[in-house]
């Protein structure tokens, strides 16, 4: 029968490398899209995808909902992702963002969709795309986000209107002329 | 699960067009996943190590240290494994495979010192494997007798296809 995540959680904690393996595995599609979609740049993406796996295996012990791993996964990434951000900005100062995401690698263009809508994601202020990337793509309640991010619920729900506001503005019209 | 029902009213289709596509996989290589389970530690309260490697790896292809090839020879009796013999010629004092195989864990696969050469056979059922071997705990080796991983990104893996 295949292991639940607590079950993999506090084989991990015993010292079973291969539980935790098997634990990431099980959540690495989604932790890879959101550090790559949030940051645009693979090497950024995975350098704080490793610097997570790292921290997380370090810290299992202090998981207190072990069923609800994904989430506690999450919030180390969302933070280690935050800190590659602001170095990011910090060397390039205010360019950083939408030079930075254009660089991620695309499905083979077809009509220009996948195209802007990388160029309207990395667009949108970095808080916005967190929070959409959280609420839309990787599916978190407002409350999960609002554990994740340290942010309130409404100031969570105000970035992600903000952040589909921003987006129907360039990609309705390219998504009705498809 | 969430509460605030409100939010979950259908999306506008140019947006559920948007998160379809963003929520597409994407291709990372393996390589962070290889180095982090590397560098784990020992977790905060749990047993005693059972591997030791170095907590910082350089990940520097070693150079001068000759490889033999692995051999695939057919499948063995009953199981549908077949047994894969790994060869690594190297001056080391440990050598681990490590792998898809066994989830990049260096505890779980040494080679075995015959001389110079490093030895081990594994029993893998079909199917196409990434692969590397960690020297000391700290140098990546690629097996350059065999194709590398086309997805690698800086730490070198080869590939490895066992035949039905």
């Amino acid at each position: 029968m295949t292991p639940t995540d607590a079950e993999l959680v506090a084989r991990a904690r015993g010292g079973d490398r291969q539980s935790y393996a098997a634990l990431i595995e099980r959540h690495r599609a989604s932790l890879e899209r959101y550090a790559l979609r949030l940051l645009g740049e693979r090497e950024e993406a995975e350098e704080a995808l490793q610097d997570t796996l790292i921290r997380a295996w370090a810290a299992l012990s202090q998981c207190a909902e072990p069923d609800r791993v994904r989430g506690w996964l999450f919030r180390i990434l969302v933070n280690r992702c935050r800190t590659r951000l602001a170095r990011a900005n910090r060397l390039v100062r205010g360019a950083a963002g939408d030079a930075a995401l254009a660089s991620v690698p695309a499905a083979p263009r077809d009509d220009g969709w996948q195209e802007e809508l990388t160029r309207a994601l990395a667009a949108l202020p970095e808080e916005q795309r967190e929070a959409f990337l959280l609420k839309h793509v990787e599916a978190f309640s407002y409350e999960e986000m609002a554990e994740l991010t340290g942010q309130s619920v409404p100031a969570l729900k105000m970035r992600v209107s903000r952040a589909c506001a921003a987006l129907r503005l360039r990609l309705e019209e390219v998504y009705r002329g498809r | 699960m969430d509460a605030d029902t409100h939010d979950e009213a259908p999306l506008e289709p140019w947006l559920a067009e948007a998160v379809a596509t963003l929520q597409q996989p994407v291709a990372l290589s393996e390589g962070y996943r290889i180095r982090a389970l590397a560098a784990l530690g020992p977790p905060a309260r749990g047993p005693a190590r059972r591997w030791r490697l170095a907590v910082a790896l350089p990940f520097a292809v070693a150079a001068g240290l000759a490889l033999l090839l692995p051999r695939v020879p057919g499948p063995g009796p009953g199981d549908g494994r077949s047994p894969v013999a790994f060869h690594v010629s190297a001056p080391a004092r440990e050598v681990a495979l490590v792998g898809d195989f066994n989830n990049w864990d260096p505890a779980a696969n040494r080679l075995e010192r015959q001389g110079r050469t490093w030895n081990l056979t594994l029993r893998l059922p079909p199917g196409r494997y990434r692969y590397a071997y960690l020297v000391d705990g700290q140098r990546w080796l690629p097996d350059p007798g065999f194709p590398a991983a086309g997805d690698d990104f800086g730490t070198p893996t080869a590939v490895i296809t066992v035949a039905h």
